[in-house]
Formats: structure tokens, C-alpha cells, sequence
């Protein structure tokens, strides 16, 4: 028998592939001396691996925050918002298609969709969209405040609350609530469409609460910066904001106030600065426990 | 079609195949801690390539970048491989060719795997300790089953050989 043979031989009589006779033709002795190298290796174990799946999920996030890629995984920002991550994290885990960003008081998130296309998501935001199907139809659902970047040209829709914007340009920024919508054009067009308008808007400008469109005096969302900056906004839209950014529930005692107008800006950082920097210029007193503000 | 950039495929590929890349390179470097390493990276590193690596190539894949990182690092001439043993004290004294002591069978027989060239001990220790079938065997390191077969049988002489070698300086 030839020597590269007899080697395969013994592969082959590990795996019992051997006939009878090709058995017996192996020498017993040596196929004992095989049997106890087998049954002692076969019996050895490794240690658990020292990482984690949850372990590899931080590395993987770690990385997002340095810009490097964009994932599926939340950017954590207070500890209290971590069981709520862990259900997001979970039901992004179990769904089909549908993929779901999210984001805590004071995150910011930047999502990139398969094409490209970026979204900026302001704080207690969450974007949904159709992963499989992004090719075919480029839409978005959005609760809260994003700025989206489209960077490719052709269909590009959010569906926002009782309504949808359809992008004809490139640079956008919604704020969406059960009460609210407020759409600014940074560049290009786009279509809105709500059950109180149907219009297309252009660079430079908005439409506000009322759904009326208006010159904005900025050139890029301000949430994202250091301060939220407002021109003759009204109070509604405010306060939204700074639901959105703190987490923040209202109570009022009188809706009117929400009408009055309001310049300025508030911190997008310390909660209670913030809070001060809206209300105490326009003389409206305001107490705050937690997360829930009363407004006389 | 399966993407990788699927979480939820994701989080199975890790399951399913973490331990073994993580084995591979110990069996390359005795080394677990840098092994859980570059496990680690491997995956980080699919991670970020998943919208480029079809599903059906992913093991590969995974073995492929493990093997790369692990060339990057200072290769070792010599391996010295150590795993948890049940020490039994069932010995077989039937058969008077078994006259080794249980304990020394092994440290000899680990020793035996140490020594044995990279190829053969990877194979036969993949096939062994991570219960790959040769196919998945072939797979992972990208060359035919034939070839496994090969590295099997040659690793299994040269272990057979060193074991035979010591009973006879014992008698």
C-alpha cells in the first residue's frame, strides 16, 4: 500500500468509512493506539470565550459613535434609558423588514439609510423604515424631529403625523407630533402634503404650526448645536422641542400662552437652563419636578 | 436572501460560529486570550463588510480575516496547547501495550498535538474539539475536502507515531 494512501486510511477509519475488509487489513495494535489518542482528545474542552455577543454589540457601537459606521445599536445616553433600549434593541431583533432607529432625551443620532441617504434623529425620535424594500420605495416614518441629507435624486417620502413630505430637493428638517408638524427646507424643494396643506416649499423656507408657509432665517437645523435657536416661533413649537431634547411633559393651566411668540434660544444640554432661558424672558412661571413641568 | 446586515442573522452567525473561530486561532497560537481577540475582530470586521459578504461565503469569510489577523501579529515557531482535561481514573489494564500512566498519556499526547505541523494541528483539532465535519472543515479554510482528509490522516500517523515512540522508550 502506498504511503499517502494508508494516511487517508486513517481519516477514513475515523470517519467509520472504511469497508470490512479495508478494516481488516489495519493493523489492531495501531488502530488501539488511534482509539485512545480519539477518546482522550475527544474528551478535552475549551474555556468559554472571554467576549460576549453583548460585548461584541459595545464594540460594534463603540465605533458608531467615532463616526466610522452606522449600525442598528443605540447610543445609550442616560442610564435610565437603557431598558427601554434593550426592548427597542430586542424588537429590531425580531422583526422582518422593518427597521427602527430610536433615540433618548438629549441623543442625537445619525442614520444612514442602504443608499446613502442620511438622517440626522433630535432626542425621544424614532424613524422607521422598510430595509428590504428601500430600493424599490424610499419611505420613512417619523415621530419627533429629524434633518435628512438625500443624497441621491428620485422618490424620497416621510410619513409624518396626518401627513407626508415628499422630497423633491436634498436637505430637510420635520418636526412631527400629534399636534404639531414643522418642515424646513435647507436646500432644494419639497412637497407637503397634511390634512390642512398641499404645497411645495423651497430653500429657505418653512412651514410652521400653522402650517403656513415662512421665511426661516437659518441655513441648517440648530438642535444639533450647542443651542436651539428660534425666530418668532410660536410657544407650541417650543415646547415641542424641548419635549423632544429633555423628555419633558407639559401640564398647562391656560393653552393660551401657546399662541405667544417667541426669539431666542435654549441650551441643548442643561434641562433646567433651558427651561429658563424659554419661559423666564416671556414672564410665564413654570415648576418643574422630574421630567414634568407645570405652567401657570 | 439572507443578509448579513440582518441583526437578527447577525447574532446567529456569532452563535454558531464564534467558538470555532475563536479555537482556530488558539489552535494556531496557544494562545486563548489573543484568540478571543482576533475572534472578536473577525466579527467587528464582517460586520462592517456585511453589505459585501453574501451570507452563503460568511464562515469562510470569518476564517479567512481571523487567519489574516493572526499573520499580522509576530508568528510563533512553537505552540505549547493546554485544554481542561477530566483526569479519570479509568485506565485500560487490559491491554499491556497501555502501560502509560493516565496523567502522562495526556501531557505527552498534548504535547504530541503541540508539535505537530500548523496544518495537521489545525484540522485535527477542528475536526476533534469543534466537532466539524470535514466538509465544514474544507469550507472554512477554503481548500477541498480531499485536502482535509489528507492533513487528517498524515496528523493522525504523526500522532500515532509519537505515542508508539514513547510506550517503546517506557518499555
Amino acid at each position: 500500500m502506498e504511503k499517502e494512501d494508508s494516511n487517508i486510511m486513517y481519516s477514513k477509519w475515523l470517519n467509520n468509512e472504511l469497508s470490512t475488509e479495508e478494516l481488516n487489513a489495519m493493523n489492531a495494535q495501531e488502530l488501539q493506539v488511534l482509539k485512545r489518542i480519539i477518546d482522550e482528545v475527544d474528551s478535552w474542552e475549551h474555556p468559554e470565550p472571554k467576549h460576549s455577543y453583548s460585548d461584541l454589540k459595545n464594540r460594534i457601537s463603540v465605533k458608531n459613535r467615532k463616526g466610522k459606521i452606522i449600525s442598528i445599536y443605540k447610543t445609550v445616553g442616560i442610564a435610565a434609558s437603557l431598558l427601554i433600549a434593550i426592548a427597542f434593541g430586542l424588537n429590531t431583533l425580531f422583526s422582518s423588514g422593518l427597521e427602527e432607529f430610536s433615540t433618548a432625551s438629549l441623543e442625537i443620532k445619525k442614520i444612514q439609510f442602504p443608499d446613502g441617504t442620511s438622517a440626522t434623529l433630535n432626542g425621544n425620535s424614532s424613524i422607521t423604515f422598510e430595509k428590504d424594500n428601500w430600493n424599490n420605495s424610499r419611505v420613512v416614518n417619523l415621530n419627533g424631529q429629524a434633518s435628512f441629507d438625500v443624497s441621491i435624486p428620485g422618490p424620497f417620502q416621510v410619513n409624518i403625523n396626518q401627513g407626508t413630505v415628499e422630497v423633491l430637493g436634498t436637505q430637510f428638517d420635520i418636526s412631527t407630533s400629534e399636534k404639531i408638524n414643522i418642515i424646513k427646507c435647507f436646500e432644494g424643494k419639497v412637497k407637503i402634503k397634511t390634512n390642512r396643506i398641499d404645497q411645495i416649499i423651497e430653500k429657505g423656507f418653512g412651514v410652521d404650526s400653522e402650517n403656513y408657509p415662512y421665511r426661516i432665517s437659518q441655513t441648517e437645523p440648530t438642535w444639533t448645536a450647542a443651542y436651539s435657536k428660534f425666530e418668532n416661533a410660536k410657544l407650541e413649537e417650543v415646547i415641542e422641542a424641548l419635549k423632544l431634547k429633555f423628555g419633558f411633559q407639559f401640564k398647562l393651566e391656560n393653552s393660551e400662552i401657546l399662541t405667544h411668540r417667541f426669539s431666542g434660544q435654549f441650551s441643548n444640554s442643561q434641562a433646567d437652563q433651558a427651561l429658563n432661558m424659554v419661559f423666564t424672558p416671556m414672564g410665564i412661571k413654570y415648576s418643574r419636578e422630574g421630567l414634568s413641568i407645570t405652567i401657570e | 436572501m439572507k443578509s448579513i446586515c440582518d441583526e437578527k442573522i447577525f447574532t446567529s452567525l456569532h452563535k454558531s460560529h464564534q467558538k470555532e473561530v475563536r479555537n482556530f486561532i488558539y489552535y494556531k497560537s496557544g494562545d486563548y486570550d489573543l484568540a478571543d481577540d482576533l475572534a472578536q475582530e473577525s466579527f467587528v470586521t464582517i460586520w462592517e463588510n456585511c453589505k459585501s459578504v453574501i451570507f452563503e461565503n460568511a464562515k469562510g469569510y470569518l476564517f479567512t480575516v481571523a487567519n489574516r489577523l493572526f499573520l499580522n501579529k509576530i508568528r510563533k515557531d512553537k505552540v505549547v496547547l493546554k485544554f481542561k482535561k477530566e483526569i479519570t481514573n479509568i485506565v485500560n489494564h487490559q491491554d499491556p501495550s497501555f502501560i502509560l500512566e493516565e496523567k502522562e498519556f495526556k501531557s505527552q499526547l498534548e504535547a504530541a498535538i503541540s508539535n505537530l505541523p500548523e496544518k495537521q494541528r489545525v484540522v485535527f483539532l477542528m475536526n476533534r474539539m469543534d466537532k466539524m465535519p470535514y466538509k465544514d472543515i474544507a469550507s472554512a479554510l477554503d481548500i477541498s475536502v480531499k485536502a482535509v482528509e489528507k492533513r487528517m490522516g498524515i496528523a493522525l500517523k504523526n500522532l500515532k507515531e509519537s505515542i508508539s515512540e514513547l510506550k517503546i522508550r517506557k518499555i
